[in-house]
This record gives C-alpha cells, sequence and structure tokens, in this order.
C-alpha cells in the first residue's frame, strides 16, 4: 500500500483496526500462505508440474505425495501449486489492470464530468450488461488471445465495478468544501488530484480490489475448468478440478482436494474485504 | 407513466444494438491469422467467417445486414456443413437456459430473501451471524466446485438423482441447487442491507414507540420500503444466475444454451459462438427492461419521477 494513505490520521486508524480484527488477520494468513507456497511453489515441493509416473497412477495421499497423484501420475500438490501460480497471476493481473484503468477513467468521469462522463457511463453500462464469462470466452476464441493472454479481457470485464466506484467516490469527493477550499488556493489539476481525490477514494477502492480479485479468480478458475485458455500439461485450479472430475468414480479426491483449495483461496480474500470493510465502516460511524 | 414505458422499451433497442456492435466488433479486430482457424465449411471450401454471416460490404454495412438477419428473419448464417440448423437450435437450447435460470431465481429468492430478512432482523444475534457465513461461503464456492460435490454426493453416492443429460426425471434439480448457492448468497446480502437500513429509519423507531407489533413492523412497513433497493438489485442477480447457468448447464449436461456455446467453443463454430453471444445479449437487455419495470412497480417514490417528467414537468438532467 501506498504510505500516501496512510498518512492520514483517519487512515491509520482504519488500518491499524483491520490488523486486530481476528477474523481479517486470519484469513490473510491463509491467503499469504496459499499465495507464497504457489510463489514458491519450486522450493516448496520437489516434483514438477508435469512430471508423469505411470507407476503412481491414482495414488492415495501418502507421504511422498500429499495430495496423491492424478491420473497421469502427476503429483498433485505440485500441480495444486503451479496451478496457483498460474491462476493467481491472471487473476491479479487483471484486477490490478482494471483497478489502474478504473481509477483513470473514473477520476476523468468525475472531474470533467458533462458529456465525456455521460457517453463514457453508457459505454460501462454496455459493457457491464454483458456476463464476463461470456466476453472473455469472446475475447478467446473469436480473437483467439491464447496462452492466458485472456486475462485483458478479464481486466476489461472487471472495468465497469471499478468505473461506477471510483466515479461516485469522486463526484461525491467534488462537493465538499475543502476541495473548494483548495481549489481557492490554487490547488489545480493533477495535485488536486493526488493530493486531495485520491487519498479518499483508496479505502473504498482497496475493499472493492479485494471483492474484484475473488471474482477474477472464480472467473479464471471457471475458463480453466471449460478447458478454455490455459491448456494441459500446463495446471490451473480449474483444470485440475476438471481433470480429477473426469476420474471421479475412481478416485474422488483428485477433484475434491483441488475444489476445496480454490474455494479456501477465494473465502479469505473475501474475509479479508468483509473485514476491511467493517473496519472502514466504524471508522465512518467513530467521527 | 405509459410514456416512460414506451421510451423505456425503445431504449432497448439502441441497448441491444450496441451489445451486438461489441460483439461483432470483436470478430472485426480478430488478428488475421487467427482468421483462417475460424473459417467455415461450406461445400467443398473454407469461406471466411465474415463472408458467411453477412456477405459483401464494409464494416456497418455487415453489421446493419447481421442485425437485420437476426431480428426480422431470425437468421444467424449457416454454421457450414453438419450443423444442424442454428435458429432452430438456438430456440430450443433457449427455453433450457431460461427453465434453469428461472428456477434457480425462484429457489434463491425463496431461501435468500427470509434468510436476509432474518439476518438483518436478529442483526448480530446467532442467526445473523450463522447467515451472513453462509452467505460468505456460499458466494466462494465456485459454481462447479459445488457441482463436483453435489455430484459425488447425490449423484455417485446415494444415486438418488441423476448428474449427467436430461432424459430422466429430476435431472434438473442439481443443476438448479448449484446455480441458486451464488442466487442465495447475493439475495441474502442485498436484502439484509436493504432491510437493515430500513429499520434504522425514524418511522419505524415511530411504528415501534406507537406499540406496534415486531412482526407489523418488520413485514409490513420495514419491508415495502426495502423493496425498493431489492429490485433495483433484481436484475444483477438474474444476470449472475444467467451466466453460472452456463457452467452449471456444461457440468450437467444440460442441452442449453451455455452448453451449446462452449461446445462451440470445442470445435470453433464461430457462427454459432456469435449467434449464441447475440442472443444472450437480447435475452439480457429483456431482463433487464423486466427488472427496470418490477422496480418501477415496488417504487413510489420513481413513479412519482417519471410520470411528472412524462408531463413535461422540471426535467432533472440525468
Amino acid at each position: 500500500m501506498e504510505d500516501k494513505s496512510l498518512r492520514l490520521p483517519s487512515e491509520r486508524s482504519w488500518l491499524s483496526r483491520f490488523t486486530k480484527d481476528p477474523a481479517g488477520m486470519a484469513a490473510l494468513a491463509i491467503f499469504l500462505v496459499i499465495v507464497i507456497c504457489c510463489v514458491a511453489a519450486p522450493l516448496v515441493t520437489s516434483y514438477a508440474y508435469d512430471s508423469m509416473s505411470v507407476a503412481d497412477r491414482f495414488m492415495k495421499p501418502c507421504r511422498e505425495h500429499i495430495f496423491g497423484c492424478d491420473y497421469c501420475g502427476r503429483d498433485l500438490f505440485s500441480r495444486i501449486l503451479y496451478g496457483g501460480r498460474m491462476t493467481l497471476r491472471i487473476a491479479g493481473t487483471a484486477t490490478v489492470l482494471a483497478c489502474s484503468a478504473g481509477l483513470v477513467v473514473g477520476i476523468a468521469c468525475g472531474c470533467i464530468g458533462g458529456r465525456f462522463d455521460l457517453i463514457v457511463m453508457r459505454m460501462m453500462e454496455v459493457l457491464s450488461s454483458v456476463p464476463s464469462l461470456l466476453l472473455v470466452i469472446l475475447a478467446e476464441c473469436l480473437m483467439g488471445w491464447g496462452k492466458g493472454n485472456f486475462m485483458y479481457a478479464m481486466a476489461v470485464a472487471a472495468l465497469p465495478s471499478f468505473v461506477r466506484l471510483i466515479r461516485a467516490g469522486v463526484s461525491q469527493i467534488m462537493g465538499r468544501s475543502y476541495i473548494e477550499a483548495a481549489r481557492a488556493l490554487g490547488v489545480r489539476g493533477l495535485g488536486l488530484v493526488i493530493r486531495h481525490i485520491l487519498p479518499n477514494i483508496l479505502p473504498s477502492m482497496f475493499v472493492h480490489l479485494t471483492g474484484a480479485f475473488a471474482e477474477q479468480i472464480l472467473l479464471c478458475s471457471v475458463m480453466g475448468y471449460l478447458g478454455i485458455g490455459v491448456n494441459p500439461p500446463k495446471a490451473e485450479w480449474g483444470l485440475l478440478v476438471y481433470e480429477g472430475y473426469t476420474n471421479i468414480r475412481k478416485v474422488p479426491f483428485t477433484a475434491l482436494i483441488p475444489a476445496f483449495v480454490i474455494a479456501l483461496c477465494v473465502l479469505s480474500v473475501n474475509l479479508i474485504g468483509n473485514s476491511l470493510r467493517d473496519c472502514l465502516d466504524g471508522g465512518e460511524k467513530d467521527e | 407513466m405509459t410514456l416512460y414505458i414506451i421510451k423505456r422499451i425503445l431504449l432497448i433497442i439502441p441497448v441491444v444494438l450496441a451489445v451486438i456492435l461489441l460483439v461483432f466488433g470483436l470478430l472485426y479486430i480478430t488478428p488475421g491469422s487467427h482468421m483462417d482457424r475460424l473459417a467455415v465449411k461450406t461445400g467443398d471450401s473454407f469461406d471466411p467467417v465474415l463472408d458467411v454471416i453477412a456477405p459483401s460490404g464494409g464494416f456497418f454495412a455487415r453489421y446493419l445486414r447481421y442485425c437485420y438477419n437476426m431480428f426480422f428473419k431470425f437468421e444467424f448464417g449457416s454454421g457450414g456443413r453438419g450443423v444442424a440448423d442454428i435458429s432452430a437450435q438456438i430456440l430450443m437450447r433457449w427455453g433450457w437456459t431460461l427453465k434453469l435460470a428461472g428456477l434457480s431465481l425462484l429457489l434463491s429468492a425463496l431461501i435468500g430473501i427470509p434468510a436476509g430478512i432474518i439476518s438483518a432482523v436478529k442483526s448480530s444475534g446467532w442467526q445473523d451471524r450463522t447467515i451472513s457465513a453462509a452467505a460468505t461461503v456460499l458466494s466462494s464456492i465456485p459454481s462447479y466446485c459445488l457441482a463436483v460435490g453435489l455430484a459425488l454426493l447425490f449423484a455417485l453416492k446415494l444415486g438418488w438423482l441423476p448428474s449427467y443429460g436430461v432424459t430422466e426425471s429430476g435431472s434438473l434439480v442439481l443443476p438448479v441447487i448449484t446455480v441458486s448457492a451464488m442466487g442465495i448468497s447475493q439475495f441474502i446480502r442485498v436484502v439484509r442491507a436493504a432491510v437493515s437500513e430500513t429499520l434504522e429509519k425514524e418511522y419505524i423507531t415511530a411504528l415501534r414507540a406507537a406499540g406496534l407489533k415486531e412482526r407489523l413492523v418488520v413485514g409490513a412497513h420495514a419491508l415495502r420500503n426495502a423493496l425498493v433497493p431489492i429490485s433495483a438489485s433484481l436484475g444483477e442477480t438474474a444476470t449472475k444466475i444467467l451466466g453460472g447457468g452456463f457452467v452449471a448447464e456444461k457440468f450437467f449436461a444440460i442441452p442449453g444454451i451455455g452448453f451449446y456455446l462452449i461446445k462451440a467453443v470445442d470445435q470453433v463454430q464461430p457462427v454459432i459462438i456469435l449467434a449464441c453471444a447475440s442472443s444472450t445479449a437480447v435475452v439480457l437487455v429483456l431482463i433487464n427492461f423486466c427488472t427496470d419495470m418490477i422496480s418501477l412497480a415496488a417504487d413510489p417514490q420513481m413513479r412519482k419521477r417519471v410520470s411528472s417528467r412524462a408531463k413535461g414537468g422540471r426535467r432533472d438532467g440525468r
């Protein structure tokens, strides 16, 4: 997080409230464990995600393979870790892209207003009326954005919600008297935005960011499940569930373990968001 | 009032056209190398997909032709050799999709709305905590993961319900439950927020002070006002349920539009992909229109605003 926002007293208090919330911290811990394990996958597991061994097919969880092996005899634990790398990277990049684009467009809409605002918001309305899954499928299939590049389409799908949130925040702030005061003192343009507007919309943006990230993880893994975008033998969380489900009669755990990991990760992100929101709401009540 | 509704109906047309433009435009900016892969086999030759769905002309000429064919002739272009009649398929499959989505919406409303009300009334009691936690968990489980669990338990272990196809009775039960999980959490969140906000209003305190029974305060007075934000969010919920239904259709092999779309993606059938996307756009806009009408019915303030504007009263620039 930027230290710019930390300088404001009200914000420090909601952050400190967040660090004292046990549910939020537990969720953060779970999420960080998952992320660190995925990022450091080569250090955590000694198996490659695509090394097969016929003898180990459908092996039940044991000491060597703590989550067992899939239908090709690949270690499921390392496939989950490498899959998490893929899923979290795509979802994370898409969320950051959507958020930064949303910031620029949203602030522009809120500050400029008028016809520009109207046109952009109409465009966002059209964009948000298409389900994000459909948008990503179309980008992937019609435009041939293979190799995980559909994260751009995912970013576009998440864009309208960010723009709407940030624009609402900006136009609410623009009416406040301290903005008028800053203007009277000669603060203009980018300076006004960075110094006075941005710090005020960042908290609610962070809350939205967590929710959007959770949705992007779901979207990315759904794409993997449908077999669009990420191709085997590469690992992706949704793909792992799909592969597991094809053999569910024989070994249910190869589908259930990845499903559980995805749900746990999304749940932890959602809980972080909930806790952040509660801290923020509490702060507003105190004022 | 009537004028507003007519205006609203007319507004459907540009939105539908814009969404189809978005879909159609994607095809136009497709890189050439990928275009070859999208060619449609007609007779013995492979034709570029644009020539199949709208022969000759510039971008807008083709786009208008495609829209004209779609709306006035209900034709989406020929899918090439060996592809069944797309129009008939689209119609048949939307039937299944709407059935699934409708039943899911009904189930989620039946469970989600009462749960949300209880959660708001018993705010920060154990009921509220349980329901809120359940909503968070339900919204965190990807639908296909839930489907795996349900299929494993009810189809494979217990053998009560089918998990594939629509030939047996009860084949929609598991898909509906899968899709509803998301709808329920959505309803709980919206209803809880709406009702608890209404319960903080002063007129509720006044009603309570007047000695009205709590059941009446919540059931008759608070709920009536909470209906406004709830109905306003109905469109978003319906869109989500429709999107979630696509995945459930694929998982449980329900021959709906999502299954059709994903099969077309697998087999690289661009004409079918376009047809599915465009028809989805139309259905979504219609759903949004319906939910707008529902919020109009639920919100007297909006009705007043609308009719005063229609009578030529002061326009509040939106």
